[in-house]
């Protein structure tokens, strides 16, 4: 234990310092930065940047590990394409919780990285505050919905295959009952259950679609297994889950319940999950790697600028495969509306869930 | 056990054999030499007793023995043979065992528990604390004690704690005993029986090495003594070869002073004058119930005037502490009533009051805080040591260099820790911390536990000085010889029940029926 | 310590030369003049000072509290709720009203675990476990419920008014011209310590603080108030943590959100004990584990190190500071 030390300033100094000190700290109150005018000019919304000079430096920063078979997996993939494609120096890391999330974009940020993939929605807040602190890197934020000034959404319009997995849930289900697992309630995940609605209903307008069971956790693979097991027991008999590792669950209560003489599906979303089960009929994947090599690409090249047109079939984010070893088969009729459906979508003549008429091309 | 040493050196001129020999022993701590080159000889069958004030080295050079510290250089033989004692279980394979002033028992468990710690559990893993025990009990049977196997330690009184300590040494068939100041502690029965087991330890041939400072008690004891002072061996004597006033000249080192043990102070006391004054403090019917509930104190009733010593003896236990905290408004009454002069008691305004509690490790001392913090304890609530809320601590500094220069507190820094310090000096900051703001009502307990004489009379001079100034003081102590010595009324608590008794008229044996209790077949004219 | 981190970063299969500049340059900077992982640094010392301040004035005071993070998070979540219900107010009016809630809360958290103990003989180590629990559930209900943003989408609040943030400090000539986000905050901090240093060492409240923190036996026969000291330890104790949260609020996130800290409540119990429970000593051993914090996260960003990983890394780095201690202090010891 250290002794205490001794005073080394006459009291009546250290007093006057301290309260000096402290008035300062306290009533320097508000903060008055200068507007972000870097050396290399001013970056309005809209206005394109100029190309990169230099080492093109690219960052992801992902909200789990990225050897979750998954989501973040896919991030690692797409910045090792940029890697290899683009020749850019990469970094990566695992913002834990969401009091690191500045931390690690500022960081790369700071040291100049020209892209910074934050992979996930909860980023876009922090993107948004700190952008301007940063004028030459630009932030990407999937599932976001803001254009910042160097901040850009990637607007994933996974309703496209959810539409399709409605009226492959309708097509399959013996009951007439069809349901569906989320995690938590939000405006893009509400849309994605909204074309699966719609789906099923143009496929077959009797359908009875359940309202969707939230488990408010995307990771929790017991809460999602329970919600899927109250779905079927309900007699529901197609499940389409938009979860995380929650999916898990909802495969599992799906195997279990299935039987050969009453058969029941679930359907795969976010990457192809086709391999899990043969009880998955389908999966609407995304295809991160589409989307962020070709922004990486336009913003090498100076061409890039912030937008929301989101990526939909047509640009390849966003698929629909089938699973060659389901234990059903579908029948052709089923099977080809699917494909005019599709069809209709790439072509922009089909906007499930009132997805906006523009598309990546 | 007995004879276990008859084989080893059978030349030897004298019928004992050398059991422990000491040489040239020097250690140091920092820049101070704690012994300087000490001979220290221990024979078989022989109470050897270790002489010298606080701060002697007795303690280091008997935890060198015991393997508690290394010494810098010398040689430590045992039994003939060259001894490496570098860890207390290599002394004790060696077969020395020490009995602490501090004992080292676990509070929590019972006796069985706390002797069967140092006994190697049974091959099968199976334990019984009983079981394991067992031998240690069948030792305690032999001295005559029974000991409750199932009950707490901390439940018991200090004597049976100490008793179980001494077993614990014994059950290691320890051929040397180290004894570091074992009568603090005790009352003068328990005193008693103490020294017949050492001669009962005697009879069966081991050395029992006892570190006192009580001259009386090793007259009384002792075969053999020897003195260190400041590190160094003073001399060492048969016991019948010395008297007290020699061991006294020894251990002090000065030859002018006159017989120290039975060395009173002026008398200053009058106890025809005393009896006339009004009280100062007036105790009446007081009881009282302890922390579980019990009644600990029934209908106490006592009176002390200024410039006057009530003494009060007794066995710890009897109500002693809670009477003390009762005193200086630590505790309040179950019923009855404290007057001050006739007033209402508000202790720390009226009366202002000193007190120097029982267990100054415990109670007296932050040990871990500095000596100048434990100086100051009352000091930072004056006005004087205070600025605009902040306190002056130049001023306080000064106040402690002061204090430690008026009360002789022998210290190399003032801002190390008080846990370095020897237990007389503890005391002195104690004392020093009570005296200085001049109390009106001082409240002692035991103020001398433990202390060498100088450190004892310093103490019992204090005490008298603030007498002379007109304190009302209430002494608390086991020790009768002290309460004789130094009160103008005194009283024995036992029972929770308070019998005056005056030193002069009273026999030892009525004392002593007093003390445990008896207080009908005493004959006492109350 | 160096050699143990060096010996860590082998078996990790991470160069060791390339850890530990990378430790280095994550906590301090570039070569090049490029400061802005020194002002992390100062960053992470702010919340973690605070905090170790705090639960230096409960152990001094004997209270071996754990609630620093239940204290922090109590006091953040009503600064927020204070400076978002106060947000048309002038700025430097909602942050003093915010630092107020956040300290005022922050005590009262303190002050229940204090009121427990001295009142129902309810240990603190329990306690404040319980009311770290319940102050963590608390902030979850709150940013999921009354207090969520408009927008409803992610479990955080609205943004405080931007006039009530705490300025920034460091000098963007230092770091490129890249804004940092250190805040006056670490201000706030330092002089916090000066206070606790001044209470616990110049004043008879903190004097006595401390004596019964040692021998609350002693303090009581001096006749100390020693339950209204211990009330008084948690009280100061809590206020710190509180605004250790309400600083964090107003100089960093700027909202609340639910997993408002990594831990700084716990960290805080290793930097007050390597600081020697010493307002000074904590103030360097919370700049140490800033820049450890600091250098680790740049670790995991720029090497192949897992995040994982670097947790191993930080805890080896703390081990061998205190190894180093303790070894230094035997040696000089002596007894």
């Amino acid at each position: 234990m250290i002794p205490p030390l001794r005073p080394m300033l006459s009291r009546r100094l250290m007093i006057s310092a301290l309260s000096t000190f402290a008035v300062l700290s306290l009533f320097g109150c508000g903060r008055t930065e200068p507007e972000a005018t870097p050396p290399g000019g001013a970056t309005t919304p809209g206005k394109k940047a100029e190309a990169v000079s230099g080492a093109f430096k690219v960052a992801l920063v992902t909200p789990g590990s990225v050897s979750d078979g998954g989501w973040n997996a896919s991030a690692l993939a797409a910045l090792n394409q940029i890697k290899g494609e683009l020749g850019a120096e990469t970094q990566n890391v695992e913002a834990k919780d969401a009091s690191t999330q500045e931390e690690n974009l500022r960081s790369y940020a700071s040291k100049g990285y020209n892209i910074v993939f934050a992979h996930g929605g909860e980023f876009e807040a922090v993107a948004l505050k700190i952008e301007k602190d940063f004028p030459k890197t630009l932030f990407v934020i999937p599932s976001g919905r803001t254009i910042g000034t160097n901040t850009t959404p990637v607007v994933l319009n996974l309703k496209e295959g959810a539409y399709l997995a409605g009226m492959l849930a309708a097509g399959m289900s013996k009951t007439g009952k069809i349901a569906s697992v989320g995690a938590t309630k939000s405006a893009v995940v509400e849309e994605v259950f909204k074309a699966y609605e719609e789906g099923a209903k143009a496929y077959k307008p009797t359908i009875e679609v359940i309202p969707t069971a939230y488990t408010n956790d995307w990771e929790d693979v017991g809460k999602a297994q329970q919600q899927t097991m109250a779905l079927l027991s309900n007699g529901a008999d197609v499940i389409l889950q938009d979860l995380d590792q929650g999916a898990k669950g909802v495969f599992q209560a799906v195997d279990e319940t299935s039987k050969p003489d009453k058969p029941v599906f679930a359907i795969g979303t976010n990457s192809d999950q086709n391999a899990l089960s043969k009880n998955i009929l389908a999966s609407a994947t995304i295809d991160i790697t589409k989307a962020y090599v070709p922004i990486a690409k336009q913003v090498k090249e100076g061409t890039f600028k912030p937008n929301d047109t989101p990526y939909g079939m047509k640009s390849g984010v966003i698929g629909f495969v089938f699973n060659p070893a389901a234990s059903a088969p579908l029948s052709a009729d089923l099977k080809a509306k699917i494909d005019e459906a599709t069809k209709k979508i790439i072509d922009g003549t089909l906007f499930p869930a009132n997805s906006p008429a523009k598309a990546k091309p | 056990m007995p004879g276990a040493s008859a084989d080893n050196l059978p030349s030897e001129s004298e019928s004992k054999s050398i059991q422990v020999q000491m040489r040239g022993i020097v250690k140091r701590f920092g820049e101070n030499l704690a012994l300087n080159e000490v001979d220290f000889t221990v024979r078989a069958g022989e109470i050897h007793a270790l002489l010298g004030e606080n701060g002697a080295g007795k303690s280091t050079l008997m935890h060198i023995l015991s393997g508690l510290l290394t010494s810098d250089s010398g040689e430590i033989t045992l039994r003939g043979e060259t001894a490496s004692l570098v860890s207390p279980a290599a002394a004790r394979k060696a077969g020395v065992a020490m009995v602490h002033q501090h004992f080292t028992l676990v509070p929590a468990f019972t006796v069985a528990e706390n002797l069967a710690l140092d006994i190697p559990a049974s091959r099968l893993g199976i334990y019984s604390s009983f079981r394991a025990a067992r031998p240690s009990f069948d030792r305690a049977e032999k001295l005559g004690w029974h000991l409750p196997a199932s009950t707490p330690v901390s439940e018991l009184p200090v004597g049976v704690q100490q008793r179980i300590e001494i077993i614990k040494a014994l059950s290691t068939d320890a051929k040397v005993l180290i004894f570091d100041e074992p009568t603090a502690v005790l009352s003068g029965e328990e005193i008693k029986e103490l020294f017949s087991v050492f001669r009962q330890l005697r009879e069966e041939g081991c050395a029992v090495i006892l570190i006192a400072h009580k001259l009386s008690e090793i007259l009384a004891v002792a075969d053999t003594v020897t003195v260190l002072r400041r590190g160094q061996g003073v001399a060492s004597a048969p016991v019948s070869d010395v008297t007290a006033q020699t061991l006294a000249q020894w251990m002090v080192g000065e030859n002018t002073l006159t017989s120290l043990s039975e060395k009173r102070f002026p008398d200053t006391r009058s106890r025809e004058s005393s009896s006339e004054k009004s009280p100062a403090l007036s105790v009446e019917n007081v009881s009282l119930s302890g922390d579980r509930g019990e009644t600990v104190l029934k209908s106490l009733s006592f009176a002390v005037s200024s410039s006057e010593i009530y003494g009060i003896g007794g066995v710890d236990g009897n109500g002693q502490t809670e009477l003390a905290e009762l005193l200086v408004g630590l505790r309040k009454t179950t019923k009855g009533s404290l007057l001050w002069k006739n007033g209402t008691f508000t202790p720390g305004h009226s009366p202002k009051i000193g007190y120097i509690p029982q267990d100054r490790r415990r109670v007296g001392l932050a040990t871990s805080m500095s000596i100048e913090d434990n100086l100051l304890f009352d000091a930072v609530d004056e006005p004087g040591f205070r600025w605009k809320g902040l306190l002056k601590r130049k001023s306080l500094r000064q106040l402690a260099q002061v204090l430690i220069k008026k009360f002789d507190i022998r210290v190399q820094s003032s801002r190390l820790t008080t846990a370095s310090l020897s237990g007389g000096n503890q005391q002195k900051i104690v004392v020093a911390r009570v005296f200085r703001t001049q109390p009106e009502l001082i409240v002692a307990m035991n103020p001398t536990r433990g202390l060498d004489i100088g450190a004892t009379r310093f103490v019992h001079e204090q005490l008298l000085e603030a007498r002379l100034r007109g304190a009302a003081i209430v002494l608390i102590s086991t020790d009768l010889d002290e309460l004789s010595f130094l009160s103008d009324k005194t009283a024995i608590l036992s029972g929770g029940a308070l019998t005056s008794y005056r030193s002069e008229d009273t026999s030892s044996t009525d004392l002593g029926l007093l003390l445990g209790g008896s207080r009908e077949k005493a004959s006492l004219r109350p | 310590m160096i050699a143990l981190l060096a010996v860590t970063f082998l078996l990790l299969g991470v160069s060791p030369r390339v850890g530990l500049s990378a430790l280095w340059v994550g906590a301090f900077g570039d070569a090049d003049g490029h400061l802005y992982p020194l002002s992390e640094t100062l960053v992470k010392t702010t919340p973690l000072l605070l905090t170790g301040l705090g639960v230096v004035v409960a152990w001094r005071g004997g209270m071996f509290s754990v609630g620093a993070e239940g204290q922090l998070i109590v006091g953040a979540t009503a600064g927020a709720a204070v400076g978002l219900w106060g947000s048309h107010l002038p700025g430097f009016l909602i942050t003093l009203l915010v630092l107020s809630a956040g300290a005022g809360a922050g005590a009262a958290w303190g002050y229940l675990a204090g009121w427990l103990r001295v009142r129902r003989n309810v240990q603190e180590v329990i306690s404040t476990i319980m009311l770290n629990y319940i102050a963590l559930s608390l902030l979850g209900a709150l940013v999921e419920g009354p207090l969520q943003e408009k927008t409803h989408r992610v479990s955080q609040s609205n943004p405080l008014p931007n006039s009530a943030l705490l300025p920034h400090l460091f000098p963007r000539t230092w770091t490129n011209e890249i804004q940092t986000r250190l805040h006056s905050g670490i201000l706030i901090a330092v002089f916090a310590a000066f206070v606790v240093m001044i209470y616990l060492f110049y004043t008879a409240g903190g004097f006595k603080l401390r004596v019964v923190g040692q021998n609350p036996e002693a303090a009581r026969a001096a006749r100390y108030e020693v339950d209204a000291l211990r009330l008084r330890a948690m009280l100061f104790s809590g206020a710190l943590c509180g605004l250790a949260g309400a600083t964090e609020l107003l100089g960093i996130t700027g909202r609340l959100y639910k997993d408002f800290s990594p831990g700084w409540g716990y960290t805080a119990i290793p930097v007050a004990l390597l600081g020697g429970l010493h307002p000074l000593g904590t103030l360097l051993s919370a700049l140490f584990f800033g820049a450890l914090t600091a250098g680790t996260g740049h670790l995991s960003r720029f090497s192949n190190v897992s995040s994982v990983l670097v947790n191993v890394i930080q805890a080896v780095a703390v081990l061998a500071f205190v190894g180093i201690r303790a070894f230094r202090n035997r040696q000089s010891g002596g007894e």
